[in-house]
C-alpha cells in the first residue's frame, strides 16, 4: 500500500473520528469523604480539576484546568459531572481538617454518539480527611545534597543544629551517626562509575532508633504520616545499599519510604525510657549513591512527646533558605 | 587802691632822678589789659585765642613834652597746661590746649620809647582760664550680628572721662544700635547691635559730652548671611535637607559624589550665597568659612571652597555649591572675624534611595545599594504577555500581546503574572523620621514616560521577593489584597503621590516601603522619588533604568530552516553581557513548539531564571520541532494546531544538533545548557555527536529513552508491545542491530547508549509526568497521557496509519512470515496467520538479517548483506551523520525503556532531581493542580510562585547567581 493510500485512509479515519468527537464527552464520578474514624464528612469542599491539553503549538502535556467545585451532602457524597478530556484531579478540604489532594481519575474510553460519556461512568473516589490536631513547633529541615564529610567514617548529625557535629559542622549532639562506605571500580560501557555504596545510620544511645513507614507522597492528606510516632518498634540501625554494576544498578531509595525515629534516649536503671525525643522523616534518605545525602526531617524538641504533627508556620529553625524549608505538616 | 601805684612811681622817681628831675621828666607807662572776650574755660584740644591790649600813658620829657612808648615788643607764654604752641610773639596767643588744667597765658610787653628817656620797661599781664577735658574710649570698633540660633547680641563698651561736669551720651548711625541700658548711667555706656548692619564702614558713632567737651568714636556693625533659600530662622533647625548626590548626572559611569571634577555641571549641587554688610568694608577684610568639605565654587566641582575670602570676593555676594556627599548632618559657618558676625547653615544630607533587587535574590540589601547608574541602569522588561491565573494558557506567555498585555490593565493578573514585577525599596524611612512633626511630608513617584505601574506592599526590604514565593494578603492600597490580584497604579510623568498610609508605614519601620513595579512601556528615563516638605522638594532619589521588551534581554538563535538569519546573536540591547556574570545559559525548547510558541517558552524561562537570581547571559534556541503541525486555522477537531508526526521532528532534533553546537560554541562565557522535552534530543546529540562544549547540562523532562543514556536501563516487560509478548526478543526491531558486528553501520540502529552517561548533566524528571508517564505494558490510547510511550509503541504498527509518518519496522509484523493455518472451506484459499512464537524463535540469524521478522524497513536496501551498511551510512563515514540512520532511529526502532524525563537514572550525570520534591507544597496552598501532578510542561506553565524552588535549584546547581 502506497504512502498516499495510507495517508488518505488515515485522513478519512481522522476526520470521522474528529466529527464524532466535536464536543468533549462528559465524565461523572462520586467523591466519598470520610474521616479517620470512618465517619462520613458532610459539607466538605470538593475541588475537581479537569486537565486540558496545552494549546497546540505551545508544547506538550497538560495545561490549564477546568475547575469544578461542590460540597459533600449529609451522606458524605459529592457527585461531580463535567465534560473533559478524560482526566480529573480531586482535592477535598474542610475547616479543621487538612486538605486531601492528589486524587486522580483517568477515564479510558467514551461511549455514545451524540451524548458521549466517559467510561468508567460514576466511579467512586474515597477521600480521607485528617483532622488538624495539635500542630507544634518542630525542628524541620530539608537537608539537601549534604556532602558526606568523609568516606567510611561515622559522622554525627545534630538534628537540633541541622548540621554535622564538630569538626565537620556546627552540631554538638550526634543524633544520627551516618557512615558511608563507597567502593568504586571502573566505568561501565555506558560511562557510569561502578560502585557499591552502603549508608549505615546508627545512634548514640541505647533506645534510640528508626522505623519504616510506607506512604506514597503527593496523594492523600497533607498530613502524610500519623500524628504520633510509635512508642516501640525502633531499630538500632538502618542500612541502605546503592550500587552501579554493568548490567544493574540501584539508587537504594523508594518513593513511598518514610521513617519515624527516636533520639537522645535516656533509660533508668531498669531499662525504662525516661527521656527521649521523637521525630519523623518524610521520604527516603537519597543521593547517597552520589556520595552526598538528602533527607527531610522533623524533630519534636519536647522530651517524651511523640506528637510529630508539625506547624509549618512555627519552624524552630529560622532563616532557612527556600531550598531548606519544610512546608508539609 | 589807686594811690598805691602813684606812690610807688613817686618813690621810684625820687630814688632814680632826684626830686627835681622827677618833676622834670617822667617816663611813659602803659596799662595792659586782656582783650575781651577772653575764655575762661576751654576743652582740651580746643584752639584758644587770647589777646592783650595796651593802653599807653604818656610820659613827659624834660622839655615838658609828652611822649609815649613807641617800641612795644609782645611775647606770650602759656603755662599750666600743654599748649601748642606754648609761647610766641605778639599780643594774641593762638594755641591749642593739649591738656587739661588751669592754664595761664602770660603776656609780656617790652616797652621802649625812642625819644626822651627810653624808659625801657617790661610790663606783664596774664589771663587764666580752665582747660577741661572729656575723653571717650570704646572697647571695640566692630559689632557683629550673630545670625546663628545662639543669637548672641554683640556689644561694645564706651568709657568716658571728664575733668568737669556730668557726661552726656549720644549714638548716631543707621544700624539702629542702642545703649544698654538706655540711657546709660555715668561714665560707662554699653552699645549693642540690634541686628541691623551699618550702611557704611564706620557708619556708627558713639559720643560723650561733659562740661562742654565732647568725644566720639566710630564703629561698624557687620552682618554675614548665608542664604540658602530657606527662612533665616530655619537655617539651623530644621536646617536644609539635600539628597545624597549619588546619581550620575554627568553620565560618567560613577556616582557624582565619588568623583571630582565632574564632566558637566551638576544640577544636584545646592547653591548657597554668602553676603556681607556693609558692602564697603575695606578690601582686606576677610570672611572665613568652616564646614566646607563638600562645598565648591562651581557646579562641576572644579574648585573647592576656600576657608577665607576677602571682601573683594564677597562684596557682591559669594555663591558656593553644597554637595550631599554622604548621609549625615553638616554645618556650614561663615564669619567675619573682626566683628564676630556669623551665620550658620545646617544641612542634612538625606539618603533617599530607590533600591531595586539588583541581584534579584529576593531580598534587598547592601549588595543591591548604589548599583544602578546612568551607565549601568537597572534593567527589566515590559509586562506585555497575557498571563492569567495559576497556569499558563500556552500563548499567554508570548511577549507583545498588544491590547491583551498585562500591563494594560489595572491589576496583577494572577500568580502567573508575578514574574513580570520587580520590587524597589523606597529608602526614605530615616528621612521621614527626621522631618519635623508639624510639617507635611509627601512622597511622589515620577517617571517621565509613564512607563511603570506600581503596587503597594507591606513587604520589607529583607523579604522584598516574597511576593514571588509566599501568599499573603498584604498588598494594594489597604494592604489587604493578595499579591496576585492586587491593583496597580500608574507612575506618571507629573508624579503620583504615595498614600499617607504607605508613607506612615515607612516612617514607623524604615525597612518597609517596598513597591512592586511592572514595565508598561519602553523607557530609558529613571524612576524618580521626590520627598516634599510642605510642598517643596527636599530631596529626590533616582533609579536609572531601562525598560524594554523581554526579548531585548537575551540572544536568540533560530535554527529553523531558512530562518537562521532572524537570529539575534549579538549582545542583547537591554541586558548587555557586561551587565551579566561570565556564565551563559542556553535554553532549547521541546516538541510541538511553533516559532511563536518558542517565544513564549524562551521569555518565560528567561524570566523565571532571572527571578531565581540568575545573572548569567541567556540565549534562547528555536528549532524546527513542529514540522507537520496542522494549521491553527483549522478547528481543533480537525487537528488544527496539532503536530502529529512526532517522528519527523525527532529527525529534526538530530539535524538541528550540529547547528546548535556551532552556534553555542561561539557564544561568550561558560556555557550552561538546558533542554526541555525533545529539546534534549537536540542537546544530547549536539554534545555527543557534534562536540557541543558546555559546563553543565540540565535535562528537563527529557523526552528521550532512558536506555540512550544507559544501555542496561531497560523496561522490557512494559515497553515491549503486548502483541510481541511471546516472541523472542531476538526477533524484535529493538534487537536487530545485534545481528551485525560493530563495524557494520546497522549495529548502530539502537537507542541503547546512543548518548551514554553525560557526566556534567542533571536529570530533572517528574515522577508524576503525563506525557512521559511510564508504560504499564499496554498500548496507551492516543492522547496526552503516556503520549511518549504511545509513539514508541506505535512504531511500525497499523496505528501509524492514523497519523503521518513512515510506518516501518517497529512493532509491526512481517507478513512474509505468516503461516498457513488452514483453508477457507468455501474458497479453499489458504488462511494465514502470524507465525507462532516457538516457530519464529527458530529463525536463524542469517534469515533475520535479510528478512526481519518485524515489518520491513521502507528501504529494502538495508537488508542487503554486503551493501546494507553502506546504504545506511549514506556516504558518511559516521553513521550518526546519516539522514537514513536518523530517520530509522526516529520512526523504526522503538525504545525499550521508559523516558528519562519520568525517571531517576541511577548514577547518571551529577544527579537526578525529581520536580515533585521542589513543589512549593501540595494543593491548595502549594500547587494549583488538584492531583498535585507536575506535568510535562509545568516548569513553564505552572505559575512561578509554585515552581520557584526548581529554578532556585537550577540557579544554584549552575552557580548562575
Amino acid at each position: 500500500m502506497s504512502f498516499f493510500t495510507r495517508a488518505s485512509l488515515g485522513l478519512i479515519c481522522f476526520v470521522v473520528f474528529s466529527l464524532n468527537s466535536r464536543a468533549e464527552p462528559k465524565a461523572m464520578f462520586t467523591v466519598r469523604v470520610i474521616d479517620e474514624t470512618g465517619s462520613l464528612v458532610t459539607n466538605a469542599e470538593v475541588h475537581a480539576g479537569f486537565v486540558e491539553s496545552i494549546k497546540p503549538g505551545w508544547g506538550w502535556g497538560g495545561g490549564r484546568e477546568k475547575k469544578w467545585q461542590g460540597v459533600t451532602g449529609t451522606n458524605g457524597l459529592c457527585i461531580v459531572q463535567e465534560t473533559c478530556q478524560g482526566e480529573a484531579g480531586v482535592a477535598v478540604g474542610k475547616d479543621g481538617y487538612y486538605w486531601s489532594s492528589g486524587y486522580k481519575l483517568l477515564f479510558t474510553n467514551y461511549v455514545g454518539t451524540l451524548k458521549q460519556r466517559w467510561e468508567p461512568w460514576n466511579p467512586t473516589v474515597e477521600v480521607l480527611l485528617k483532622r488538624i490536631g495539635k500542630p507544634i513547633p518542630m525542628y524541620a529541615k530539608w537537608i539537601r545534597d549534604a556532602r558526606m564529610p568523609a568516606d567510611g567514617q561515622p559522622i554525627g548529625f545534630d538534628l537540633m543544629k541541622g548540621d554535622w557535629v564538630v569538626p565537620n559542622g556546627r552540631g554538638a549532639t550526634p543524633d544520627f551517626i551516618m557512615t558511608l562506605h563507597r567502593q568504586v571500580g571502573g566505568k561501565t560501557a555506558s560511562g557510569y562509575q561502578i560502585h557499591d555504596t552502603t549508608l549505615t545510620i546508627t545512634f548514640s544511645n541505647d533506645g534510640d532508633g528508626i522505623q519504616s513507614i510506607l506512604v506514597p507522597p503527593s496523594r492523600g492528606s497533607a498530613l502524610r504520616l500519623p500524628r504520633e510516632a510509635p512508642e516501640t518498634g525502633y531499630m538500632a540501625n538502618l542500612v541502605k545499599n546503592a550500587f552501579e554494576h554493568p548490567e544493574r544498578s540501584s539508587t537504594g531509595t523508594s518513593e513511598d519510604q518514610n521513617y519515624f525515629f527516636r533520639v537522645r534516649t535516656k533509660k533508668d536503671d531498669n531499662g525504662n525510657i525516661v527521656n527521649a525525643l521523637y521525630g519523623k522523616i518524610h521520604g527516603d534518605f537519597s543521593r547517597f549513591d552520589y556520595g552526598s545525602l538528602t533527607f527531610t526531617y522533623y524533630l519534636n524538641p519536647t522530651p517524651n512527646d511523640r506528637n510529630v504533627e508539625f506547624d509549618p508556620t512555627r519552624n524552630l529553625f529560622t532563616n532557612l533558605s527556600a531550598l531548606e524549608e519544610v512546608r508539609a505538616p | 587802691m589807686k594811690i598805691l601805684p602813684a606812690c610807688l612811681l613817686l618813690l621810684a622817681a625820687v630814688f632814680l632822678g632826684g626830686p627835681i628831675s622827677l618833676l622834670a621828666q617822667t617816663c611813659p607807662s602803659v596799662n595792659l589789659v586782656i582783650q575781651e572776650p577772653a575764655p575762661t574755660a576751654v576743652c582740651k584740644g580746643d584752639g584758644v585765642s587770647v589777646c592783650a591790649e595796651v593802653e599807653r600813658i604818656p610820659g613827659q620829657c624834660k622839655d615838658g613834652s609828652s611822649y609815649s612808648y613807641d617800641q612795644l615788643t609782645w611775647k606770650w607764654e602759656v603755662t599750666g597746661v600743654d599748649a601748642s604752641p606754648s609761647n610766641g610773639p605778639g599780643s594774641c596767643a593762638d594755641f591749642v590746649v593739649g591738656s587739661a588744667g588751669e592754664a595761664v597765658v602770660m603776656f609780656s610787653l617790652h616797652a621802649v620809647a625812642s625819644v626822651c628817656d627810653p624808659c625801657p620797661q617790661i610790663y606783664t599781664i596774664s589771663h587764666s582760664f580752665t582747660v577741661n577735658e572729656t575723653a571717650l574710649n570704646i572697647s571695640k570698633s566692630w559689632l557683629g550680628i550673630d545670625l546663628t540660633d545662639a543669637h548672641e547680641v554683640d556689644r561694645l563698651t564706651a568709657t568716658a572721662w571728664a575733668t568737669a561736669g556730668s557726661v552726656a551720651w549720644g549714638l548716631y548711625g543707621s544700624a539702629g544700635t542702642v545703649f544698654d541700658p538706655n540711657p546709660p548711667h555715668g561714665a560707662e555706656a554699653v552699645v549693642k547691635e540690634t541686628g541691623r548692619p551699618s550702611a557704611t564702614f564706620r557708619g556708627e558713632t558713639v559720643s560723650v559730652t561733659a562740661a562742654g567737651c565732647s568725644d566720639a568714636r566710630p564703629f561698624t556693625v557687620v552682618k554675614v548671611d548665608i542664604q540658602a533659600g530657606i527662612a533665616e530662622e530655619d537655617e539651623e533647625e530644621p536646617g536644609m535637607f539635600i539628597g545624597v548626590n549619588d546619581n550620575d548626572s554627568d553620565e560618567s559611569g560613577e556616582p557624582d559624589n565619588t568623583e571630582a571634577p565632574l564632566l558637566s555641571e551638576d544640577p544636584d549641587l545646592v547653591p548657597v550665597t554668602i553676603s556681607v554688610w556693609p558692602s564697603d568694608l575695606p578690601d582686606d577684610e576677610v570672611i572665613t568659612l568652616s564646614g566646607i568639605e563638600n562645598c565648591y565654587e562651581d557646579r562641576r566641582k572644579m574648585t573647592n571652597a576656600a576657608s577665607s575670602y576677602t571682601m573683594e570676593c564677597v562684596r557682591e555676594g559669594l555663591t558656593l555649591y553644597l554637595e550631599g556627599a554622604a548621609p549625615g548632618e553638616y554645618t556650614l559657618t561663615a564669619q567675619h572675624p573682626q566683628s564676630g558676625a556669623r551665620d550658620k547653615l545646617k544641612y542634612t544630607v538625606l539618603k533617599a534611595a530607590l533600591t531595586p533587587d539588583w541581584n534579584h535574590n529576593r531580598r534587598i540589601d547592601d549588595e543591591d545599594a548604589n548599583q544602578a547608574s546612568t551607565n549601568n541602569p537597572f534593567r527589566f522588561w515590559i509586562n506585555d504577555d497575557a498571563d492569567d491565573g495559576d497556569i499558563s494558557d500556552g500563548d499567554s506567555d508570548v511577549p507583545e500581546q498588544g491590547r491583551k498585555a498585562n500591563c494594560k490593565n489595572d491589576k496583577i493578573d494572577g500568580r502567573s503574572d508575578l514574574t513580570d514585577f520587580f520590587p524597589v525599596w523606597l529608602d526614605v524611612g530615616q528621612i521621614l523620621r527626621q522631618m519635623p512633626d508639624d510639617t507635611q511630608v509627601e512622597c511622589y513617584l515620577k517617571q517621565a514616560d509613564d512607563a511603570l505601574n506600581a503596587v503597594y506592599t507591606d513587604l520589607s526590604k529583607g523579604n522584598a521577593g516574597d511576593f514571588l514565593i509566599v501568599d499573603s494578603k498584604s498588598y494594594g492600597p489597604s494592604f489587604d489584597k493578595d499579591s496576585y490580584s492586587a491593583p496597580v497604579f500608574r507612575v506618571t510623568a507629573g508624579g503620583v503621590k504615595l498614600s499617607e498610609e504607605f508613607v506612615n508605614k515607612i516612617k514607623s519601620d524604615p525597612s518597609k516601603g517596598v513597591l512592586l513595579f511592572e514595565g508598561r512601556a519602553t523607557t530609558q528615563n529613571p524612576l524618580v522619588l521626590e520627598v516634599r516638605l510642605d510642598g517643596k522638594v527636599v530631596t529626590e532619589a533616582r533609579l536609572p533604568m531601562r525598560i524594554d521588551g523581554v526579548e531585548k534581554m537575551y540572544r536568540w538563535i533560530n535554527l529553523r530552516p531558512g530562518r537562521q538569519r532572524d537570529s539575534r546573536p549579538g549582545d542583547p540591547a537591554n541586558n548587555p553581557d557586561a551587565h551579566c556574570n561570565d556564565k551563559h545559559f542556553i535554553f532549547v525548547h521541546g516538541y510541538s513548539v511553533s516559532e511563536a510558541g518558542a517565544r513564549g517558552w524562551n521569555a518565560e524561562m528567561f524570566k523565571r531564571l532571572y527571578q531565581a537570581g540568575s545573572r548569567a547571559m541567556f540565549t534562547a534556541v528555536t528549532w524546527f520541532g513542529n514540522e507537520g503541525q496542522v494549521t491553527e486555522w483549522l478547528p481543533w477537531w480537525l487537528g488544527g494546531g496539532k503536530t502529529p508526526d512526532y517522528y519527523r521532528n525527532v529527525v529534526n532534533a538530530f539535524e538541528s544538533s550540529s547547528n546548535l553546537a556551532a552556534a553555542v560554541n561561539g557564544l561568550p562565557g561558560t556555557k550552561y545548557i538546558a533542554g526541555h522535552s525533545l529539546g534534549n534530543m537536540v542537546v544530547s546529540s549536539a554534545i555527543k555527536d557534534n562536540r557541543l562544549s558546555v559546563n553543565t547540562y540540565f535535562m528537563l523532562n527529557a523526552a528521550v529513552a532512558t536506555e540512550a543514556y544507559k544501555a542496561s536501563a531497560l523496561d522490557t516487560a512494559t515497553m515491549r508491545h503486548p502483541d510481541w509478548q511471546n516472541y523472542s526478543n531476538r526477533l524484535w526491531a529493538t534487537e536487530w542491530y545485534q545481528l551485525f558486528d560493530s563495524g557494520d553501520g546497522r549495529n548502530s540502529l539502537t537507542w541503547r547508549d546512543r548518548f551514554q552517561n553525560i557526566s556534567f548533566a542533571y536529570n530533572y524528571f517528574s515522577s508524576t509526568e503525563d506525557v512521559l508517564e511510564n508504560s504499564d505494558g499496554s498500548v496507551p490510547s492516543i492522547g496526552r497521557t503516556q503520549a511518549w510511550v504511545n509513539q514508541e509503541m506505535r512504531k511500525g504498527t497499523t496505528l501509524m496509519w492514523l497519523a503521518p509518518g513512515n510506518c516501518e519496522a517497529g512493532w509491526g509484523f512481517n507478513s512474509d512470515y505468516d503461516v498457513i493455518i488452514g483453508y477457507d472451506l468455501q474458497t479453499e484459499l489458504p488462511v494465514y496467520a502470524r507465525m507462532p512464537p516457538v516457530q519464529a524463535k527458530a529463525l536463524s540469524e542469517a534469515t533475520l538479517k535479510t528478512n526481519s521478522f518485524f515489518r520491513h524497513f521502507d528501504n529494502e536496501e538495508l537488508y542487503a548483506p554486503m551493501t546494507g551498511s553502506d546504504f545506511l551510512l549514506d556516504g558518511h563515514s559516521n553513521v550518526r551523520d546519516s539522514a537514513i540512520y536518523r530517520r530509522l532511529l526516529a520512526d523504526a526502532i522503538p525504545a525499550l525503556s521508559n523516558p528519562m524525563g519520568r525517571n531517576a537514572l541511577s548514577g547518571f550525570g551529577r544527579a537526578n532531581v525529581d520536580f515533585m520534591d521542589y513543589q512549593r507544597a501540595v494543593y491548595p496552598i502549594g500547587w494549583p493542580r488538584r492531583d498535585n501532578d507536575w506535568r510535562h510542561s509545568d516548569i513553564k506553565d505552572i505559575a512561578y510562585p509554585f515552581t520557584f524552588r526548581i529554578f532556585d535549584k537550577i540557579t544554584q546547581d549552575g552557580g548562575l547567581q
